[in-house]
Protein backbone atom coordinates (compact mmCIF):
# COMPACT_ATOMS: atom_id res chain seq x y z
CA UNK A 1 0.00 0.00 0.00
CA UNK A 2 1.15 3.56 -0.75
CA UNK A 3 0.47 6.57 1.71
CA UNK A 4 0.60 9.75 -0.61
CA UNK A 5 0.50 12.98 1.58
CA UNK A 6 -0.43 16.40 0.09
CA UNK A 7 -0.64 19.94 2.53
CA UNK A 8 -2.39 22.61 0.99
CA UNK A 9 -4.34 25.77 1.99
CA UNK A 10 -4.41 23.87 5.45
CA UNK A 11 -5.75 20.84 4.50
CA UNK A 12 -3.97 17.49 4.72
CA UNK A 13 -5.25 15.49 1.77
CA UNK A 14 -3.83 11.65 2.57
CA UNK A 15 -3.74 9.42 -0.97
CA UNK A 16 -4.23 5.59 -0.16
CA UNK A 17 -3.34 2.97 -2.80
CA UNK A 18 -4.03 -0.20 -2.67
CA UNK A 19 -5.24 -2.76 0.47
CA UNK A 20 -5.18 -1.20 3.97
CA UNK A 21 -5.27 -4.38 6.04
CA UNK A 22 -3.71 -5.43 9.51
CA UNK A 23 0.31 -4.67 7.93
CA UNK A 24 -0.43 -1.40 6.29
CA UNK A 25 -2.61 0.50 8.87
CA UNK A 26 0.26 0.17 11.20
CA UNK A 27 1.85 3.01 8.93
CA UNK A 28 -1.28 4.54 7.79
CA UNK A 29 -1.36 5.16 11.69
CA UNK A 30 1.64 6.64 12.13
CA UNK A 31 1.01 8.73 9.08
CA UNK A 32 -1.69 10.15 11.10
CA UNK A 33 -0.23 10.35 14.61
CA UNK A 34 2.74 12.35 12.94
CA UNK A 35 -0.31 14.55 11.44
CA UNK A 36 -1.57 15.48 14.69
CA UNK A 37 1.50 16.58 16.46
CA UNK A 38 2.30 18.59 13.62
CA UNK A 39 -1.73 20.27 14.13
CA UNK A 40 -2.62 19.03 10.86
CA UNK A 41 -6.32 18.00 11.76
CA UNK A 42 -8.23 18.85 8.85
CA UNK A 43 -7.64 15.58 6.93
CA UNK A 44 -9.23 14.59 3.37
CA UNK A 45 -8.86 10.90 2.53
CA UNK A 46 -8.35 9.96 -1.40
CA UNK A 47 -10.10 6.91 -1.25
CA UNK A 48 -9.67 7.19 -5.27
CA UNK A 49 -7.10 4.26 -5.64
CA UNK A 50 -8.10 2.46 -2.34
CA UNK A 51 -8.44 -1.57 -3.28
CA UNK A 52 -9.68 -2.89 0.35
CA UNK A 53 -10.16 -1.87 3.85
CA UNK A 54 -10.22 -3.97 6.43
CA UNK A 55 -11.36 -3.35 10.36
CA UNK A 56 -7.64 -2.64 10.79
CA UNK A 57 -8.00 0.16 8.36
CA UNK A 58 -11.22 1.49 9.82
CA UNK A 59 -9.91 0.96 13.41
CA UNK A 60 -7.40 3.82 12.57
CA UNK A 61 -10.14 6.25 11.58
CA UNK A 62 -12.11 5.47 14.56
CA UNK A 63 -9.02 6.15 16.98
CA UNK A 64 -8.06 9.22 16.12
CA UNK A 65 -11.78 10.68 15.48
CA UNK A 66 -12.50 12.05 18.69
CA UNK A 67 -8.68 13.68 18.86
CA UNK A 68 -9.25 15.92 15.53
CA UNK A 69 -12.86 16.80 16.70
CA UNK A 70 -11.53 18.05 19.79
CA UNK A 71 -8.91 20.06 17.80
CA UNK A 72 -11.68 21.60 15.57
CA UNK A 73 -10.25 18.79 12.48
CA UNK A 74 -12.06 16.60 10.89
CA UNK A 75 -11.84 13.24 8.13
CA UNK A 76 -13.34 14.03 5.14
CA UNK A 77 -13.44 10.85 2.33
CA UNK A 78 -13.83 10.68 -1.23
CA UNK A 79 -14.00 8.49 -4.19
CA UNK A 80 -14.70 5.68 -2.69
CA UNK A 81 -15.46 2.03 -4.83
CA UNK A 82 -18.33 0.46 -4.35
CA UNK A 83 -16.18 -2.37 -2.47
CA UNK A 84 -15.08 0.01 0.17
CA UNK A 85 -18.05 1.94 0.57
CA UNK A 86 -19.76 -1.41 1.45
CA UNK A 87 -17.62 -1.58 4.55
CA UNK A 88 -18.37 1.63 6.14
CA UNK A 89 -22.09 0.50 5.72
CA UNK A 90 -22.01 -2.90 7.20
CA UNK A 91 -20.18 -1.44 10.24
CA UNK A 92 -22.86 1.73 10.50
CA UNK A 93 -20.19 3.82 9.87
CA UNK A 94 -21.08 5.69 6.81
CA UNK A 95 -23.68 7.71 8.76
CA UNK A 96 -20.90 8.71 11.27
CA UNK A 97 -17.84 9.05 8.85
CA UNK A 98 -18.09 12.20 6.26
CA UNK A 99 -18.37 10.65 2.95
CA UNK A 100 -18.24 12.29 -0.82
CA UNK A 101 -18.02 11.76 -3.99
CA UNK A 102 -15.34 13.86 -5.41
CA UNK A 103 -12.60 16.05 -4.05
CA UNK A 104 -13.99 19.79 -4.90
CA UNK A 105 -17.45 18.19 -2.44
CA UNK A 106 -14.48 17.14 -0.07
CA UNK A 107 -12.90 20.50 0.29
CA UNK A 108 -16.39 22.05 0.37
CA UNK A 109 -17.58 20.12 3.15
CA UNK A 110 -13.77 20.73 4.61
CA UNK A 111 -14.07 24.45 4.46
CA UNK A 112 -17.87 24.70 6.01
CA UNK A 113 -15.89 23.86 9.26
CA UNK B 1 -15.69 -27.53 -5.24
CA UNK B 2 -12.44 -27.94 -2.47
CA UNK B 3 -9.33 -26.27 -1.16
CA UNK B 4 -7.02 -25.45 1.32
CA UNK B 5 -4.15 -23.26 1.98
CA UNK B 6 -1.63 -23.53 4.79
CA UNK B 7 0.41 -20.41 5.99
CA UNK B 8 2.63 -19.08 8.34
CA UNK B 9 1.46 -16.74 11.13
CA UNK B 10 2.35 -13.25 9.86
CA UNK B 11 0.12 -10.17 8.80
CA UNK B 12 2.46 -10.14 5.96
CA UNK B 13 1.05 -13.02 4.00
CA UNK B 14 -2.48 -11.87 4.30
CA UNK B 15 -2.51 -10.33 1.01
CA UNK B 16 -1.34 -12.89 -0.70
CA UNK B 17 -4.58 -15.12 1.20
CA UNK B 18 -7.13 -12.66 -0.16
CA UNK B 19 -5.94 -13.42 -4.02
CA UNK B 20 -6.13 -17.00 -3.03
CA UNK B 21 -9.73 -16.76 -1.48
CA UNK B 22 -10.57 -14.03 -4.52
CA UNK B 23 -9.78 -16.78 -6.94
CA UNK B 24 -11.23 -19.44 -5.16
CA UNK B 25 -14.79 -17.27 -5.12
CA UNK B 26 -14.77 -16.20 -8.63
CA UNK B 27 -16.13 -19.76 -9.42
CA UNK B 28 -18.63 -19.83 -7.06
CA UNK B 29 -22.37 -19.32 -8.77
CA UNK B 30 -25.08 -17.36 -7.52
CA UNK B 31 -22.23 -15.59 -5.13
CA UNK B 32 -22.29 -11.85 -6.36
CA UNK B 33 -19.06 -9.94 -6.32
CA UNK B 34 -20.92 -7.76 -3.11
CA UNK B 35 -21.04 -11.04 -1.74
CA UNK B 36 -17.95 -12.73 -2.91
CA UNK B 37 -15.97 -9.11 -1.50
CA UNK B 38 -17.44 -9.67 1.92
CA UNK B 39 -16.61 -13.04 1.90
CA UNK B 40 -13.42 -12.66 1.85
CA UNK B 41 -13.40 -9.70 4.43
CA UNK B 42 -14.94 -12.09 6.93
CA UNK B 43 -12.24 -14.72 6.41
CA UNK B 44 -9.34 -12.15 6.74
CA UNK B 45 -11.28 -10.96 9.46
CA UNK B 46 -10.66 -14.05 11.40
CA UNK B 47 -6.74 -14.65 9.90
CA UNK B 48 -5.76 -11.25 11.65
CA UNK B 49 -7.48 -12.33 14.74
CA UNK B 50 -6.09 -15.76 15.00
CA UNK B 51 -2.30 -14.40 13.68
CA UNK B 52 -2.54 -11.47 15.82
CA UNK B 53 -4.18 -12.28 18.96
CA UNK B 54 -4.39 -15.99 18.60
CA UNK B 55 -0.76 -16.60 18.15
CA UNK B 56 1.52 -14.00 18.50
CA UNK B 57 2.02 -13.04 14.93
CA UNK B 58 4.47 -16.06 15.71
CA UNK B 59 6.25 -17.25 12.03
CA UNK B 60 6.70 -20.80 13.71
CA UNK B 61 3.33 -21.33 13.81
CA UNK B 62 1.16 -21.71 10.84
CA UNK B 63 -2.72 -21.48 10.10
CA UNK B 64 -4.44 -24.14 7.96
CA UNK B 65 -8.01 -22.92 5.60
CA UNK B 66 -10.02 -25.12 4.35
CA UNK B 67 -12.63 -24.13 1.58
CA UNK B 68 -15.99 -26.35 0.85
CA UNK B 69 -18.58 -25.11 -1.91
CA UNK B 70 -21.84 -26.63 -2.31
CA UNK B 71 -24.32 -25.45 -3.98
CA UNK B 72 -26.54 -24.18 -0.55
CA UNK B 73 -23.67 -23.02 1.04
CA UNK B 74 -19.99 -22.13 1.52
CA UNK B 75 -18.54 -23.52 4.70
CA UNK B 76 -14.82 -22.34 5.93
CA UNK B 77 -12.73 -23.57 8.48
CA UNK B 78 -9.59 -21.63 9.85
CA UNK B 79 -7.63 -23.70 12.48
CA UNK B 80 -5.31 -23.47 14.84
CA UNK B 81 -6.83 -19.78 15.78
CA UNK B 82 -5.08 -20.26 19.33
CA UNK B 83 -7.47 -17.84 20.73
CA UNK B 84 -10.58 -20.30 21.80
CA UNK B 85 -11.33 -18.63 25.36
CA UNK B 86 -10.55 -14.83 24.41
CA UNK B 87 -13.58 -15.01 22.12
CA UNK B 88 -15.33 -17.18 23.62
CA UNK B 89 -15.43 -14.09 26.57
CA UNK B 90 -15.15 -11.77 24.18
CA UNK B 91 -18.17 -8.76 24.22
CA UNK B 92 -16.64 -6.16 21.25
CA UNK B 93 -18.61 -7.68 18.80
CA UNK B 94 -21.40 -6.58 20.43
CA UNK B 95 -20.08 -3.24 21.52
CA UNK B 96 -22.40 -0.03 20.24
CA UNK B 97 -20.10 1.71 17.56
CA UNK B 98 -20.25 5.16 19.51
CA UNK B 99 -18.87 3.32 22.74
CA UNK B 100 -15.82 1.57 20.38
CA UNK B 101 -15.65 5.38 18.83
CA UNK B 102 -15.36 7.23 22.78
CA UNK B 103 -12.64 4.23 23.84
CA UNK B 104 -10.79 5.16 20.53
CA UNK B 105 -10.73 1.60 20.24
CA UNK B 106 -8.50 0.22 17.38
CA UNK B 107 -10.12 -3.26 17.31
CA UNK B 108 -13.17 -4.99 17.75
CA UNK B 109 -14.73 -4.06 14.88
CA UNK B 110 -13.61 -7.14 13.03
CA UNK B 111 -15.44 -9.84 14.69
CA UNK B 112 -18.57 -7.22 14.14
CA UNK B 113 -17.93 -7.92 10.63
CA UNK B 114 -17.44 -11.18 10.74
CA UNK B 115 -20.79 -11.60 12.34
CA UNK B 116 -22.64 -9.35 10.25
CA UNK B 117 -21.31 -11.19 7.33
CA UNK B 118 -21.61 -14.91 7.87
CA UNK B 119 -24.62 -16.77 8.42
CA UNK B 120 -23.18 -19.14 10.66
CA UNK B 121 -20.02 -18.39 13.08
CA UNK B 122 -18.65 -20.76 15.58
CA UNK B 123 -15.33 -21.27 17.90
CA UNK B 124 -14.28 -24.73 18.91
CA UNK B 125 -11.86 -26.51 20.46
CA UNK B 126 -10.69 -30.35 19.37
CA UNK B 127 -7.35 -32.49 20.20
CA UNK B 128 -5.69 -29.45 21.49
CA UNK B 129 -6.98 -26.86 18.34
CA UNK B 130 -8.98 -24.31 18.05
CA UNK B 131 -11.29 -23.72 15.06
CA UNK B 132 -12.63 -20.74 13.53
CA UNK B 133 -16.21 -22.06 11.61
CA UNK B 134 -17.97 -20.06 9.08
CA UNK B 135 -20.92 -20.36 6.69
CA UNK B 136 -22.54 -18.69 4.36
CA UNK B 137 -25.99 -19.49 2.54
CA UNK B 138 -26.08 -18.92 -1.36
CA UNK B 139 -29.29 -18.14 -2.78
Amino acid sequence: MEIIQRYEDEILTILLKGELDARSSIDLDETIKVALKQEQTRIIIDCQHLSYISSAGLGVFISHLDDLKAYGGKFVFYGMNVSVYNVFEILGLHTIMEIVRDRFEAQTLMNES
Amino acid sequence: MKANLTTICSIDTQEEIRAFLNKFFAGVDDLTEQKRNQVVLAVDEAIANAIIHGNDSDTEKSIQIDLDVNKKRIHIEISDIGLFDEIMNNDKKDKDLKTVIKEKQKGGLGLKLIYSIMDVVCFYTQNNKSYCLMVKLLK
